[in-house]
C-alpha cells in the first residue's frame, strides 16, 4: 500500500514539481515506509524552498540525524529555532551534539544570532505582519488602535498621560490565531519578538522558575523596544484562589512584580500574552497597569474563513473550489479546523488516486465530504464561555464574548 | 506524601495536572525516558491525568503499574480507589482503600473516602462509624467537613446539612461544594428563593462545572415568580395536592355549598392547566440562549 501511495505521489509531483504540500506528503510517507534517505532528499528540497514549518523542521532534522546527514540536521535545527520552535528543539539539539561528539567534532556554543541578544531567550526580528493573518479585520483594527499606535506615536499619547508599552491580553478559543496575531503585532511595529513559554520557565528546583521568568523580563528590558510574548498565560499565572496547593503561587507573585516593574522600567516593552482560559487567570493580573487591555480573538468570520481557505488551497490541483459556499457552511470553524478540513480533503483525493489511478483534482465533493465529518473544535470553548458569561460576568470582563455569543453567526449554528 | 519531582517533563506534567489540564499533562508525559518508567510518581501523574480525562480503564492500569513499583504508595492506592469506584468496581475500590488504611489507619482523608465508598455500597451506618472515627482524628480537616455535609444530605437530615454547610462556608466562603449542597437541601425543602441564592453563588464560583451550572439554572427556574402558583405541587407533590383538592370538593358537596364547589372545581381545573402549560414554556424561555451547539 505504501509503495502504491509513494508511486502515486511521485507521479503527481512529476506533474506539479512546485507543489510543496504534495512533496511534504511524499517525504512523510517515505519516512513512514522506512525510506529515510529518500525522505531526507525531499525534506532538503522543502528546506531550500523555505516550506517547512516548525513541527516539520524538527521532524526533518530527526530523520536527517537517523541517516547521519548532520549538515541537514543542523540546518533544520537552526531554521526551527529561528522560526520560534520550542517543542522538540532541546531533544534534537542534544541528539545532534551527541552525534557530533561521537564523530570527533568539537561542540561550539554559538550565542544567539541577534546582535542585541543578551540572555537565554532567542530574540528574533519579527517578519510576520497583519497581511499574513487571514481575516480578523476587526481584531486587527483594535490592535492597531490600542497597541500599535501608542508605540508608533508615543508623543500623542504621552501628551495625554498615556504611556506606550504595558500589557495586552489576547484571549479566545484555541486555533484562532492568537499567537500569529501576537507575532504580526510585533512585525507591524517592526520590533524584535521574545517568545516565553511555560516549559522554558518551569524548573524542578525551588526558586529557579521565578529566576527564569525574571531573566526573560530583564532580557526584554535590555533590548527595548521589543515585544515580550507570554504564551499560555493561564499556565504561568493560574489563579491563586483556585490552587489546591501553594506550589506555583510564587511564580504568579514574580510575574506581578515584573509587570509592575518593581525596581526596573518596562517603558518600551510591549508585553503581549495569549490564553484560551481567561477565567483561570489570577485576578490580580487584570488590574489596571497590568493586562488592562484585553482583546477577544473570536473564530474567523465568513469573510476570514474564505480568505483562509483560499490560502490553504493555493498551489493545490483543485477544480474551482466553491470557497464562498464552503466558508458559509463552516461557521465557528477555527483556522486550525479549516486546515484540518483541507488536509482531510487532500487525503481523500490521494486515496482516490491510489484506488482508481490517474491524478484526480481536489473537487467540491472532496471538500464537502471532509466538512461533513468535522465538528468545529471551538464549540467546547464557546459552551464553557457561555457559562462564564451567564454566571461570572459581574465585572463585565466577558462582555466581548457575550456580544459574540449573541451574534448571528453563533445563533445560526445553534439552530 | 510524595517525593520531589525529577526531570523537566515531570515538572511540566505536574504543573499542568495541578492547574487542571489533563491533556497537556499527558502530552508532557509523552517525553518520559526509560528511567522515569521506574518512578511511581510518573505513574501517579499518568493515572491522575487519565482519570481527570475520564479514561478510567487506562487510569486503573497506570495506577497498578505504579503500585507494582511501590506497593505501599498511598497516593496511588487512593487514586486507584477513585478510579475503581468510578467504574462501579466497588470491591476493588474497597480493597485499594483498605490497603491504604493499613498503612495510615488514622488518616482522616482515607477514612472519609472509605465512608463515601460505603455509602455508594448502601451501608450508611458503616459510613457513619467511619466518619465518626475521621472526625475524632481531625474535625477541621477539609475532607471531614465535606463528608459531614454529604452524609447529612444522604440521611435527609436537613438541620445537619444546614449546620455542616454553614460550618464549611464559615471556614471557606468560596466553598463551591458547600453552596451547592446547601442549595440542593433547601430546594428539597421547597425553599426555592434561598436555594437559588446558594446555587447561583456556586455557579459564579465555578462556572466551568456543568453539574453546578445546571443546578443553578434549575433553581432559577423553580424560583421564578411564574412558578409561585405551583409551589404546593413542588412542596407536597402532585398526588397530595390532587387528593387535597378532591377532598375539599367532596366536603363542599357534602355541605351543599354548590357555588363554592363550582369555584373550587374551576380553580383546580385552571391550576391543572397552568401546571401543564407554564413550566415547559417558562423553561424554554429561560433557557432560550442556553441551547447547545
Amino acid at each position: 500500500m505504501d509503495a502504491d501511495r509513494i508511486e502515486a505521489l511521485r507521479q503527481a509531483l512529476d506533474a506539479m514539481p512546485d507543489n510543496n504540500t504534495l512533496r511534504l506528503l511524499l517525504a512523510e510517507t517515505l519516512e513512514k515506509a522506512g525510506f529515510a534517505q529518500e525522505a531526507v532528499a525531499e525534506y532538503r528540497v522543502l528546506l531550500e524552498a523555505g516550506q517547512l514549518d516548525q513541527k516539520t523542521l524538527i521532524a526533518a532534522g530527526k530523520v536527517a540525524l537517523d541517516v547521519d546527514d548532520l549538515e541537514l540536521a543542523s540546518r533544520c535545527l537552526d531554521a526551527a529555532v529561528q522560526a520560534g520552535a520550542h517543542a522538540g528543539v532541546a531533544e534534537l539539539r542534544s541528539r545532534l551534539d551527541e552525534k557530533l561528539e561521537s564523530q570527533g567534532y568539537l561542540r561550539v556554543v554559538v550565542p544567539p544570532g541577534n546582535a542585541g541578544s543578551s540572555g537565554p531567550w532567542e530574540v528574533s526580528p519579527e517578519t510576520v505582519t497583519f497581511a499574513d493573518v487571514g481575516g480578523l479585520d476587526n481584531v486587527k483594527k483594535i490592535i492597531h488602535k490600542r497597541i500599535i499606535l501608542p508605540l508608533l506615536r508615543p508623543d500623542v499619547y504621552q501628551r495625554y498621560g498615556r504611556a506606550s508599552g504595558g500589557g495586552v491580553l489576547l484571549y479566545g478559543p484555541p486555533g484562532c490565531g492568537k499567537t500569529m496575531l501576537a507575532r504580526a503585532t510585533a512585525g507591524e511595529c517592526k520590533l524584535p519578538f521574545l517568545n516565553v513559554r511555560i516549559e522554558e520557565i518551569l524548573d524542578p528546583y525551588m526558586g529557579v522558575s521565578e529566576r527564569n521568568l525574571h531573566a526573560a523580563f530583564t532580557q526584554a528590558r535590555a533590548q527595548a523596544p521589543c515585544v515580550l510574548f507570554l504564551d499560555e498565560l493561564d499556565a504561568v499565572a493560574y489563579s491563586r484562589r483556585k490552587r489546591v496547593t501553594g506550589v506555583g503561587r510564587s511564580l504568579v507573585d514574580q510575574l506581578l512584580q515584573e509587570l509592575d516593574a518593581i525596581g526596573a522600567d518596562n517603558q518600551q516593552v510591549l508585553i503581549l500574552a495569549a490564553t484560551n482560559a481567561p477565567w483561570d487567570l489570577d485576578d490580580a493580573l487584570l488590574r489596571p497597569g497590568r493586562f488592562d487591555r484585553r482583546v477577544f480573538v473570536p473564530p474567523p468570520d465568513q469573510e476570514a474563513r474564505q480568505e483562509i481557505l483560499k490560502r490553504l488551497l493555493r498551489g493545490l490541483p483543485a477544480e474551482k473550489p466553491p470557497l464562498e459556499q464552503l466558508a458559509r457552511e463552516t461557521p465557528l470553524f477555527s483556522g486550525a479546523d479549516l486546515r484540518a478540513l483541507v488536509e482531510d480533503a487532500i487525503d481523500r483525493v490521494i486515496d482516490e488516486a491510489l484506488e482508481h489511478g490517474g491524478q484526480p483534482p481536489l473537487t467540491a465533493d472532496h471538500l464537502e465530504a471532509a466538512r461533513a465529518m468535522l465538528r468545529p473544535t471551538t464549540l467546547d470553548w464557546l459552551e464553557r464561555a457561555h457559562n462564564y458569561v451567564e454566571f461570572a460576568n459581574q465585572d463585565k470582563r466577558y462582555d466581548d464574548v457575550a456580544r459574540y455569543l449573541s451574534s448571528r453567526e453563533v445563533r445560526r449554528r445553534k439552530r | 506524601m510524595m517525593k520531589p519531582i525529577s526531570g523537566a517533563n515531570l515538572t511540566l506534567a505536574h504543573h499542568y495536572l495541578q492547574i487542571g489540564r489533563p491533556e497537556q499533562t499527558l502530552l508532557a508525559l509523552q517525553n518520559a525516558d526509560e528511567t522515569q518508567l521506574d518512578d511511581p510518581f510518573y505513574w501517579y501523574l499518568l493515572a491522575q491525568a487519565l482519570y481527570d480525562n475520564e479514561e478510567y480503564q487506562l487510569a486503573a492500569q497506570a495506577a497498578r503499574s505504579g503500585l507494582a513499583q511501590a506497593p505501599e504508595a498511598n497516593f496511588l492506592l487512593y487514586l486507584l480507589c477513585n478510579v475503581e469506584s468510578k467504574q462501579g468496581n466497588l470491591d476493588a475500590a474497597e480493597e485499594a482503600i483498605l490497603r491504604a488504611l493499613r498503612q495510615a489507619p488514622g488518616d482522616p482523608q482515607l477514612l472519609c473516602r472509605y465512608a463515601v465508598l460505603t455509602v455508594e455500597g448502601g451501608q450508611l451506618q458503616k459510613a457513619e462509624r467511619l466518619f465518626d472515627k475521621a472526625r475524632r482524628e481531625d474535625p477541621q480537616h477539609p475532607a471531614v467537613v465535606r463528608t459531614a455535609m454529604t452524609l447529612a444530605y444522604l440521611r435527609g437530615a436537613d438541620q445537619d446539612v444546614w449546620h455542616s454547610g454553614k460550618a464549611a462556608l464559615s471556614s471557606d466562603p468560596d466553598d463551591v461544594y458547600g453552596h451547592y449542597l446547601l442549595g440542593h437541601a433547601l430546594a428539597d425543602q421547597g425553599r426555592f428563593k434561598e436555594a437559588e441564592r446558594f446555587l447561583v453563588t456556586a455557579a459564579r464560583l465555578d462556572p466551568g462545572n456543568d453539574a453546578v451550572t445546571d443546578g443553578a439554572r434549575s433553581a432559577r427556574f423553580l424560583a421564578h415568580w411564574l412558578m409561585v402558583p405551583l409551589w404546593p405541587v413542588q412542596r407536597f407533590g402532585r398526588v397530595k395536592v390532587w387528593l387535597a383538592a378532591i377532598a375539599t370538593m367532596l366536603l363542599l358537596n357534602q355541605l351543599g355549598a354548590e357555588r363554592m364547589f363550582a369555584v373550587v372545581a374551576l380553580a383546580y381545573l385552571l391550576f391543572v392547566a397552568y401546571s401543564w402549560v407554564m413550566p415547559p414554556l417558562l423553561r424554554r424561555w429561560l433557557l432560550r440562549r442556553r441551547r447547545r451547539f
